[in-house]
Order: C-alpha cells, then structure tokens, then sequence
C-alpha cells in the first residue's frame, strides 16, 4: 500500500478505529495512545499489504493484537479490557456494519445532540470532548460523582434511543 | 439465591467509563461472548462516545456553556441622591 492510500485510508476510518479500540479498552485516553500504535505499525507493514485491502478488517487484526499485548499496561492503568476470547467478536461488529452505517449514525447523533438543552450539551462537551473527569464536573457542580455519573448514563442513553429511532424513520435506506 | 439481573446498558456504559468492578466485567465478557445484539450496542454507545469526544457532533460546540454561570453580582443599593440646594445650578 502506497503512503498516501494509508494516510487517506487512517484519516477516512480514524472514528472506527478509534471507536473499536474504545469498545474493547472501555477508555478513550487510552484507545487513542493505542490508535497511534496502530497508526505507526500500518506505516511498517504498509509495503506487504495490498493497495485496495479491506482497511478496517486490517485494522480489526492489528487492534485486536495490540490490546492483547498491552493488556498488563491497561491493568496499570485500572482498566479492564474486555476478555482475550471476545475481542474478535467486538471488533468484527465494525467491519460487518459497513462504512455508510455509521456514517448515517454520525448523521443522526448531529441531529439529537442537536435536538438537546443547553445544560446537557455542556454536560456531554465538558466529559467526552474535554475529558474533563467526572469528579471535577461534579466538584463545579456542587454535586456527587454518583450524579454526574447517572445524569450522563441517562443522557447517553436517550441519545441512543433518538439515534436508533432517527435510523428506522422512513425514506431511509 | 437468585442471581443478579445486570443492566447490561449501564454496564456498557460503566466499561466505556473505565469502571467497571471485577464482577461487572466479569457478567459483561459472558454475557457479549453470547449475545451478538449486546456486542452490537456495544460497538454502536463506543462509536457514539468517539464521535462525541472527536468534536464529530458540532451542535454541541455551539453555545454550550463551560462554566456555570456565575451567580449575579448583588450590587449595592445605591441610594437615590437627593437634590441638594444648588444642584442644577450654574455655580459659577
């Protein structure tokens, strides 16, 4: 594969990639450190592997390994990565979706974030796009963790829910 | 005894939080070894929380609030200055 194939090809699936990786760690900080490795190993084997291969199943065998090797680090870490025997199964739920299925999913998470009170956007910017810990946020807040907690479980619950029903409405394919 | 009936939502929700006990993850991992819908809720909340942390979801750049606002200053009650003999006029 040709450098400028890879760099397009991890720019194009970056948001996969990076969700598998967040679904078999359960911590974005350190899917993203692993998705640099992924980045960087892709670079070395890039001359083996065809020009037109399917980039996210490659993707799915280079992430599936590095959480196994990495799985005493993440124990470091205080995380629990899923089990050895399930991570395929996880992984593979990426690559049998299809590219334009979570394209339509980032469509309709646009649309119900959108449809969100000013309180719960912040909420949801202040933990996911600034990472901010939950304990700070409840600190602000004059709360507990154990509320910040429930209030984004219930948040990102709901915004799956309108995701789900934004995906089933008709006219779509 | 009875065994324990998981939310397997809220513990997919606490495995993308990083805080999952030895017992949640225990329930999840065979519970996703069998459960192919569980695996695919799993990976569609997980694509979610990337697209929400990847600055993917614009809308919630927009006017979203960082801080709580600040509480209104009370401001002291300025007491209403009487017109005093002279004011208003030229004294020069």
């Amino acid at each position: 594969m040709r450098e400028e194939t890879l760099v397009r090809n991890l720019l194009q699936y970056k948001r996969v990639l990076e969700a598998m990786l967040i679904a078999m760690v359960g911590d974005r900080p350190a899917a993203e450190d692993l998705y640099q490795e992924m980045a960087i190993l892709m670079t070395r084997k890039r001359e083996g592997v065809d020009e037109d291969c399917r980039f996210i199943a490659w993707g799915r065998r280079i992430a599936v390994n590095l959480v196994r090797d990495h799985r005493k680090r993440l124990a470091r870490q205080n995380l629990r990565p899923l089990d050895d025997e399930i991570l395929d199964s996880v992984a593979r739920v990426y690559e049998e979706a299809g590219e334009s299925a979570w394209e339509e999913r980032l469509d309709a998470l646009r649309r119900c974030a959108g449809l969100l009170p000013e309180k719960d956007r912040g909420l949801l910017r202040r933990r996911y796009e600034l990472d901010e810990p939950a304990d700070s946020i409840a600190r602000d807040l004059s709360t507990s963790r154990g509320a910040v907690d429930n209030a984004l479980y219930r948040l990102r619950k709901s915004l799956h829910d309108c995701v789900e029903l934004r995906l089933q409405e008709p006219g779509r394919s | 005894m009875k065994p324990i009936r998981w939310d397997w939502d809220f513990l997919i929700h606490r495995h993308l939080a990083g805080g999952l006990t030895e017992d949640q993850a225990a329930a999840l991992n065979a519970e996703l070894a069998g459960n192919p819908a569980l695996r695919r809720r799993l990976a569609e909340l997980a694509f979610e929380q990337a697209a929400l942390a990847a600055v993917e979801v614009p809308v919630l750049n927009e006017s979203a609030p960082l801080l709580k606002p600040r509480k209104p200053r009370k401001r002291a009650k300025r007491k209403k200055r009487r017109k005093s003999e002279g004011d208003g006029h030229d004294l020069n």
